[in-house]
């Protein structure tokens, strides 16, 4: 009776216990790799902010004409606040990723390396996204001008419809 | 081609109704006030559809003859050189320049092909003052009509003159005399395959020979009259190249230009003669069309350029009924000072910037003429006194905003 105490009942219940045990460390490393990248992030955004305040991207950002679309969309209150905080994203996420990966279950293994296979595919459309709203607000700019010199009565409006023409354009081309 | 010590340079693009009036009345010049002297006269042509270059053969033969008998041993040459590169002055004025340089010639004079009222007077006043009196650069100085010339009358001549601290009427007049060294010194300028090359060469020759201290007069030339050829219809690229380039000239000379406060004239040589002018026609109206839908609708990119009370008053003067309507010198002046600051820290993309400052110029040309309708050359010449000493008082303001170079400490005053 003892043997089979034993072995249908504490046995399995000590595998589940050292089962437990090594997934709470996983568990642990993870929580505490997510609490480092979130304390790295937030230092990383504080530190990258000041930097590029004291190198005058924010006006370097307006002459682009990137500031004025931050302020327009609400993103952020600048835009050297802004690459901080996408900086900061990014190393949540990063640890995030590792965190999971540290669980070495086949589930969030599989996620994190599908995260990575379409990686490419977000840095693309990022890329597009923000070269497509650069090349608009400028071709904007020049069709508002010339319009305005040429003192045709509709310039905001032809000058308006050329960024949608643009992102019509660049969303055709999107990576999918 | 051997050694000559005066060059007359004609550059020409389609000018076949002109040319030969200006080739002829170079020849004339060349004979009467400089006979002892080897001459060429060289027309730098563009690639003419028009017959230009056949028009200018036809006037050789014409004087060749006389030429002959009087100078058997100098004769007044025509070359004919078709010059490449940019369809525009500045590759003419180069090809004339080397030219120059290659004949070792003394003295160089350059007019337009298309003038009407080019007289073999001009070349003597041109070259003597380069040839007899040292000087290295002769300017034109011509009577004009008070509504002509209002890019020069409105940003060039004040703005430059404010700048460089020398008095040149006409900047970008067209006609010039140029001495060897300074011809030279021109053709080691890197413009020439720029943009300054097309309409901006005539204020680079002028201000590289003011800010370099080269010695620099002015000639009456009487009134100026062109052929049809006015880049008036292109009035944006014009005021993109001239104006652009008296903004990128701003950076080349920054270390000597804020060294500089009030002006002194240029000298003035010949003798000012009343001659009558051709009316300038000015569309009051249109322009002030113009500059309203420039503040209403160009206003955000005037936010990163102009300060909130300058646009303030642009507003202002926008609401006002187009017979009150008037823009203020000193308005005028923070607005083109602080286009030059713009275009020096790049606010936005620098042809915009210029681009933009359209509206604004034809809102100032028709405050002007509004205000000088009933005036006489005299009064409006002293208008445009009286704005080039604002451009000068306000000087302080521009040096006080224009970025220092590394290592450079703004002094207390």
């Amino acid at each position: 009776m003892k043997a089979f105490w034993t072995r249908a009942i504490l046995a399995p219940l000590y595998d589940l216990g050292q089962h437990a045990l090594a997934s709470l460390s996983n568990l642990i490393g993870m929580l505490v790799l997510i609490i480092f990248g979130l304390i790295l992030g937030w230092i990383a955004k504080e530190i990258l902010y000041r930097v590029l305040r004291a190198l005058r991207f924010d006006r370097l950002c307006d002459r682009l004409g990137v500031g004025q679309v931050v302020e327009r969309t609400g993103m952020a209150r600048s835009s050297s606040y802004l690459a901080g905080q996408i900086v900061q994203g990014l190393i949540i996420l990063a640890t995030l990723l590792a965190g999971l990966n540290e669980l070495g279950t086949p589930l969030t293994r599989n996620l994190v390396d599908r995260f990575f296979l379409y990686l490419p595919h977000l840095l693309a459309s990022l890329l597009v996204l923000i070269g497509g709203a650069l090349v608009s607000r400028f071709l904007g700019r020049s069709v508002l001008i010339a319009a305005v010199n040429a003192q045709m009565p509709s310039a905001r409006l032809l000058s308006g419809l050329t960024p949608v023409l643009r992102h019509g354009a660049d969303g055709g081309r999107c990576p999918r | 081609m051997g050694g000559a010590e005066i060059i007359v340079g004609i550059p020409s693009y389609n000018n076949a109704d002109t040319i030969g009036h200006v080739v002829r009345a170079a020849q004339e010049g060349l004979q009467k006030y400089f006979p002892a002297r080897r001459a060429l006269i060289v027309n730098s042509d563009g690639g003419s559809k028009d017959g230009t270059v056949q028009a200018i053969d036809q006037a050789h033969l014409n004087t060749q003859m006389i030429l002959s008998v009087s100078h058997p041993l100098y004769p007044v040459h025509h070359l004919t050189t078709p010059y490449h590169g940019l369809p525009g002055r500045g590759s003419a004025f180069q090809t004339l320049l080397r030219i120059a340089e290659l004949a070792q010639a003394q003295a160089l004079a350059l007019v337009d092909a298309d003038l009407r009222s080019l007289t073999p007077e001009w070349f003597d006043l041109l070259l003597r003052p380069v040839l007899d009196r040292e000087f290295d650069y002769v300017a034109p100085y011509y009577k004009r009509h008070k509504f002509d010339g209002t890019i020069t009358n409105s940003i060039v001549y004040p703005l430059t003159r404010a700048l460089y601290g020398r008095r040149v009427r006409q900047p970008i007049g067209g006609e010039f005399g140029i001495s060897g060294r300074l011809a030279s010194r021109f053709l080691r300028g890197g413009v020439w395959s720029t943009d300054v090359a097309q309409y901006g060469i005539d204020i680079w020759m002028t201000t590289t020979a003011i800010a370099e201290n080269y010695k620099v007069c002015q000639c009456y030339l009487g009134a100026k009259l062109h052929g049809s050829k006015d880049p008036g219809p292109d009035l944006g690229s014009m005021l993109m190249q001239v104006v652009g380039s008296v903004f990128g000239l701003m950076e080349t000379y920054d270390s000597v230009w804020r060294n500089v406060l009030g002006s002194l004239p240029a000298p003035l040589l010949g003798v000012p003669f009343e001659v009558g002018v051709e009316p300038a026609p000015i569309n009051l109206g249109r322009m002030f069309a113009s500059y309203q839908q420039g503040v209403r609708d160009l206003l955000p990119v005037y936010q990163s350029i102009i300060s909130p009370r300058q646009l303030e008053g642009l507003k202002a003067a926008a609401a006002l009924p187009e017979g009150e309507f008037a823009l203020s010198d000193e308005l005028w002046v923070a607005v083109v000072y602080n286009f030059a600051l713009g275009y020096h820290r790049r606010v936005i993309d620098r042809e915009h910037l210029v681009r933009s400052l359209t509206p604004l110029y034809l809102g100032w040309v028709a405050s002007f003429a509004r205000q000088a309708e009933n005036e006489t050359a005299a009064q409006v010449e002293a208008r445009i006194e009286k704005l080039c000493l604002v451009f000068e008082q306000f000087k302080p303001y521009l040096l006080n905003q224009w970025p220092l170079q590394t290592g450079e400490k703004r002094s207390a005053s």
